[in-house]
């Protein structure tokens, strides 16, 4: 009778044991893998080299007219409500470029950095009034070069 | 398709051709008594009914939002199931927001309107946002749907709706789920309403 009660104790001791030494072996493991994981993800650790975006844009003029909505208005238009929105360092980032305007058609093109483009797009939502005249800007089509904003103008 | 179901301005022709030029093709406006169609652009009446208002407006046609600025709105949700397409909350008279309310707006079930114009005045005024965080927190953990609308009241407010789409990313929400609260929801309530 001790005999059996003796085994069921060293037996109880040692699956304890086994379950420790176990335990803290996943644990090491677990961090061994982490630290793998965290040497060999070099994508976090580098900066994305923002890259140029050229926006296609149409502007409907809601009250005025469309000849009176002149480049350097947008322009002025544009650095003040990004200002507002994202403050100065903000502006000095995203750096909203027009690039090219037609006055008579009213389709431009404005170039910014690719990792701000739902920012950019938020800024030309609120631009609603240029050189007086109410306007509504319209997004038209993103492109990766100048040369393909370029014939998509051309082709509007 | 897409549809814009906050226009609260008057509706005309240089509203439709706006909204033609933006790519709606369904505007939802308080201003109007029935369904018309104007230069391709499909005009629905919007039905904003108080919870004391539900009974008179049972019949109308149109979409129905529930519009709550108390608590006591949203008691006993479950008699306002199917009688209501939308609702929106109105943060500004409704105080805190308790667990109980959370609770209820998650009972309710329907979708809770987010307005674009409402959120952007209140970060030009430098107000906080919270309660909209909390909303499209609980819309990312789909405990409530959402969904995105200009809230205009002249066709120059009137905005794209990638611009929608770009403010709840802004705000921290998911591009998959930004995108369903912009185009995807907003069409289903149209197709679900009585018109």
């Amino acid at each position: 009778m001790l005999l059996i009660e003796l085994v069921v104790a060293i037996s109880l001791v040692v699956s304890l044991v086994s379950l420790y030494l176990g335990f803290g072996s996943w644990l090491k493991t677990r961090k061994a893998v982490a630290v793998i994981k965290g040497i060999l993800n070099t994508r976090s650790t580098k900066m994305v080299r923002p890259r140029r975006r050229y926006l296609v844009f149409e502007i409907i003029a809601v009250s005025g007219s469309l000849p009176h909505v002149r480049k350097p208005d947008i322009e002025s238009a544009l650095e003040s409500s990004c200002r507002l929105l994202y403050g100065v360092l903000g502006y000095s980032i995203i750096r909203p470029t027009i690039i090219y305007y037609d006055e008579s058609r009213g389709v431009g093109i404005l170039s910014f950095k690719h990792n701000w483009r739902n920012h950019v797009f938020l800024l030309l939502s609120l631009t609603r009034e240029v050189g007086g005249v109410k306007v509504v800007v319209v997004p038209r089509a993103t492109t990766g070069t100048r040369r393909k904003a370029m014939d998509y103008v051309r082709r509007a | 398709m897409l549809a814009d179901l906050c226009y609260l301005g008057r509706v005309d022709e240089l509203v439709a051709r706006v909204a033609r030029k933006l790519g709606y093709k369904v505007v939802a406006s308080p201003k109007i008594g029935k369904a018309s169609t104007v230069e391709g652009v499909r005009f629905i009446p919007r039905i904003e009914v108080r919870r004391g208002s539900l009974q008179e407006h049972e019949s109308g046609e149109g979409v129905k939002v529930l519009i709550v600025e108390s608590k006591e709105d949203l008691k006993s949700y479950t008699r306002l199931l199917g009688k209501v397409d939308s609702a929106r909350v109105v943060f500004d008279s409704l105080g805190d927001v308790s667990k109980d309310f959370i609770r209820r707006i998650i009972g309710l079930g329907a979708p809770i309107e987010v307005e674009f114009s409402e959120v952007v005045e209140k970060v030009q005024s430098g107000r906080p946002l919270d309660y909209y965080l909390l909303l499209l927190r609980l819309y990312a953990r789909r405990k409530i749907k959402v969904y995105a609308c200009s809230g205009a009241t002249n066709p120059s407010d009137m905005v794209h709706p990638t611009a929608m789409f770009s403010l709840l990313t802004v705000l921290g929400l998911p591009e998959e789920l930004a995108l369903k609260a912009v185009l995807k929801t907003p069409v289903e309530m149209v197709a679900n309403a009585t018109h």
